[in-house]
């Protein structure tokens, strides 16, 4: 053997026998690994308060602390107080949160002020950013990152779906009878006045017993339906040149006649329901069709009906009669999610940030979105793919198969600086809706809101940041 | 046979009266009987439509899971911050009523300032108080909501007191002053016992607050000392609600101020009349 080529050998054996251990690693044993150092310390983090938190404090926060010796202190914080305590701590400086559950929509907020840590550094040192690329477009592209930074992970594949009865839609005598009555098929509706027809049409059938549809109602809700369905009409938030708000368009107004409109075929006090309610009806088959997040189509599915932590979900009685479809017009809200992040005040910032590459790596995401208790749903591209999670059920293919389709065509959140106030006048203007005022007063006042928050804020700051948000893909639809 | 005697219109007024009561307490004890039913519900009764007035049989698997998750700590906490700080207000304000009382401590004007102090909306100073609290480390401890609630209600315990002292006729303190009790014994021997329905009816008021107090303990708490009120918002999330954790919590959390409301009745109706004459 010539030396040259014996020197290659030696080189590659060298290479394989130092590189081995490494391509063994993946993100979630790196973290682990090096924690192992900050053993004997505690970290704290802001998780929503709820059902959400039990992943920390069931699963993940003990399971992390047995593995690295870290122990995790889960801060419980309803969702509408996340972000005042966030910068409460930030501003006075305690630095008592090391890791961060923070929605997407607030980014702007929270890393313009400097109140998260750029995590870019970490991401390198720790050989994370590889399995930052499994992190479905939708997410990974949107709603990780502000100014070029990473400032937090996307760990919540938020997205709105429309579930429907497969028994009703499928009963031939519906089908026929429908097909009669509209002159086209019965079958998950493509636009809002199929969902009208489709709607009306069970309702006159089946009410009381089963509704055409049901949707929650009540703040902050119907809020991410009002956005999807301003912006699949046409709508835009602004006048991209002056910052003057445009929702009270006649695009904003079409959508809010149409959305009061549907209450009529809708069960009685629809207006009230939030979350729970909407879940109840459906998982109970009073409604035939609804719009939510992924956890309804787990649930509707029986899929940890047995488990103390979901004890409050009433039984499903819709248990492989659901099918799972996009929502009209086809481009469903990413509403709201969560990135994981690292608070810049914290005092134990790479023991925070070893702790949320864990939680977020490709292994361990995979096993918390199937925990049956939890709200994360699936955000990475294994996680749909994953022939585990598809063998839960058998229509869980067909469930991540859409959750992976809707996340792909989603729209984005509004989100600007101040974002939480311009929610509010969304959400204050839905409830005068329900309460029956006049749809065009309403939104004129809306927009009279979005343009004092928006000089507030000033108006060429916020134009600034809303040129970055209305460039992305998911913002207004190609 | 005899007719039945038909009332009179005094007495029919008086029924009318009765029934038209009977009628406000019952909308008033609604809300209070559907919060015990839910707590008794299973998820399913929870959800039924329509509404079951009843639960199928009465359970008690919602309360359990606050004692076994450990939920109930927050009524621990809740009853230590608010039972410890209200007898240190009502210690020391009653001695405080004392001076302003018998020896004019301040003068005119002093104990209209003090009382002024506790209309101070609590949003106005929260924020001051949490980075006066980070500063000093009291965040998320029960020394620093004890403080907090002392300090918010001791004015009130001042105001309340001095009114009730000032109605003690001074000559029983002389006399006892004369027949050689000193200054504390006097307090502790005549003025105590004379002041007794309205000391009551201040500590359950300032328990009351320190109870119901939300603002300052979703500020200044984070994960050791949550208490009651705090606790509930826990379950309400964005994507779930525990109407079962929610109803049991509440009944729990109310059972504290209708024990000490109902042992304390008959002192809380005389000590809020006795202080409605006196300013």
């Amino acid at each position: 053997m010539k030396f040259r080529t014996l020197l290659g050998v030696a080189a590659i054996l060298a290479l394989t026998g130092v590189s081995a251990p490494a391509a063994d690693k993946d993100a979630a044993d790196i973290a682990v690994e090096a924690a192992k150092k900050y053993a004997g310390t505690t970290i704290s983090i802001v998780w929503e308060a709820g059902l959400q938190s039990l992943d920390p404090l069931n699963y993940s926060g003990p399971k992390w602390e047995k593995l690295t010796g870290i122990k995790v202190k889960v801060v419980e914080v309803p969702t509408d107080q996340m972000f005042t305590k966030i910068m409460q701590d930030f501003k006075s400086g305690a630095g008592a949160y090391d890791a961060l559950n923070v929605i997407p929509s607030w980014m702007p907020d929270l890393a313009g002020a400097g109140a998260l840590e750029p995590l870019d550094k970490y991401v390198d040192k720790f050989g994370y950013r590889d399995e930052l690329q499994d992190i479905a477009a939708a997410y990974r592209d949107n709603q990780m990152q502000y100014d070029g930074k990473i400032f937090g992970f996307p760990d919540d594949g938020d997205v709105m779906l429309l579930y429907y009865r497969k028994d009703i839609f499928e009963d031939p005598k519906m089908k026929e009878g429908f097909k009669a009555k509209f002159g086209y098929e019965l079958a998950p509706p493509k636009d809002w006045k199929q969902l009208d027809d489709i709607g009306q049409f069970i309702t006159d059938k089946m009410a009381p017993k089963v509704y055409g549809a049901g949707f929650f109602r009540t703040a902050p809700y119907p809020q991410y339906m009002f956005q999807e369905r301003f912006r699949m009409e046409g709508g835009k938030f602004f006048n991209a040149d002056t910052m003057k708000s445009t929702v009270n368009s006649d695009v904003g107004l079409k959508v809010f006649k149409q959305m009061l409109a549907e209450n009529k075929f809708m069960p009685p006090g629809v207006e009230q329901w939030n979350f729970v309610d909407n879940l109840a009806a459906f998982l109970q088959g009073t409604t035939a069709m609804t719009i939510s997040w992924p956890p309804y189509g787990r649930w509707a599915a029986g899929y940890g009906s047995g488990e103390e932590a979901l004890k409050w979900v009433p039984k499903s009685q819709v248990a492989g009669k659901v099918g799972y479809a996009l929502t009209p017009l086809g481009r469903p809200e990413l509403g709201v999610g969560f990135d994981l992040s690292v608070s810049a005040t914290s005092k134990n910032k790479e023991a925070a940030y070893l702790f949320i590459q864990w939680l977020n790596s490709k292994k361990t995401s995979l096993e918390r979105v199937q925990l049956p208790y939890t709200l994360r749903d699936p955000f990475r591209l294994s996680h749909y793919a994953s022939e585990k999670y598809r063998a839960l059920w058998p229509d869980a293919p067909a469930y991540l198969d859409t959750i992976k389709t809707s996340g792909e065509k989603g729209l984005l959140d509004l989100s600007l600086l101040q974002q939480d106030k311009y929610d509010e006048a969304m959400t204050k203007a839905i409830s005068s809706l329900w309460a029956g005022e006049d749809p065009k007063t309403i939104l004129d006042r809306m927009a009279q809101q979005f343009d004092a928050i928006t000089e507030k804020v000033g108006i060429e700051n916020q134009k600034a940041v809303y040129k970055v948000w209305a460039a992305k893909p998911g913002a207004y639809p190609q | 046979m005899r007719l039945m005697k038909l009332p009179t219109r005094k007495g029919r007024v008086l029924v009318l009266r009765y029934i038209g009561a009977g009628v406000v307490t019952l909308l008033f004890l609604f809300p209070v009987y559907w919060l015990f039913m839910i707590s008794f519900k299973t998820p399913d009764e929870i959800y039924h439509v329509p509404p079951l007035w009843m639960p199928g049989q009465i359970q008690f698997s919602n309360y359990y899971v606050l004692f076994k998750d450990g939920d109930v700590m927050a009524i621990l906490n809740s009853l230590i911050v608010a039972g410890v700080s209200s007898a240190i207000a009502i210690i020391l304000g009653t001695l405080c009523a004392y001076s302003l009382a018998r020896f004019g401590t301040g003068g005119e004007n002093l104990a209209m300032w003090i009382i002024s102090q506790r209309m101070i909306p609590p949003i106005a100073v929260v924020f001051p108080i949490f980075l006066i609290y980070v500063y000093f480390g009291l965040v998320d401890g029960y020394f620093g909501l004890i403080v907090l609630y002392t300090a918010f209600n001791l004015p009130y315990v001042i105001w309340m007191m001095r009114g009730y002292i000032v109605d003690v006729p001074l000559e029983l303190e002389e006399s006892a002053l004369v027949d050689g009790l000193n200054r504390w014994q006097v307090i502790w021997k005549v003025v105590f016992p004379m002041v007794r329905p309205g000391l009551m009816a201040t500590s359950v008021f300032t328990f009351v607050f320190a109870w119901n107090d939300f603002l300052f303990a979703l500020v200044l708490t984070r994960t050791e000392v949550i208490t009651f009120p705090v606790m509930l918002t826990h379950y309400f999330g964005g994507q779930s609600n525990f109407w079962a954790k929610i109803a049991a919590m509440s009944v729990l959390g109310t059972l504290p101020i209708f024990v000490a409301v109902t042992v304390m009745q008959r002192y809380l109706v005389r000590g809020i009349s006795l202080g409605a004459v006196k300013g």
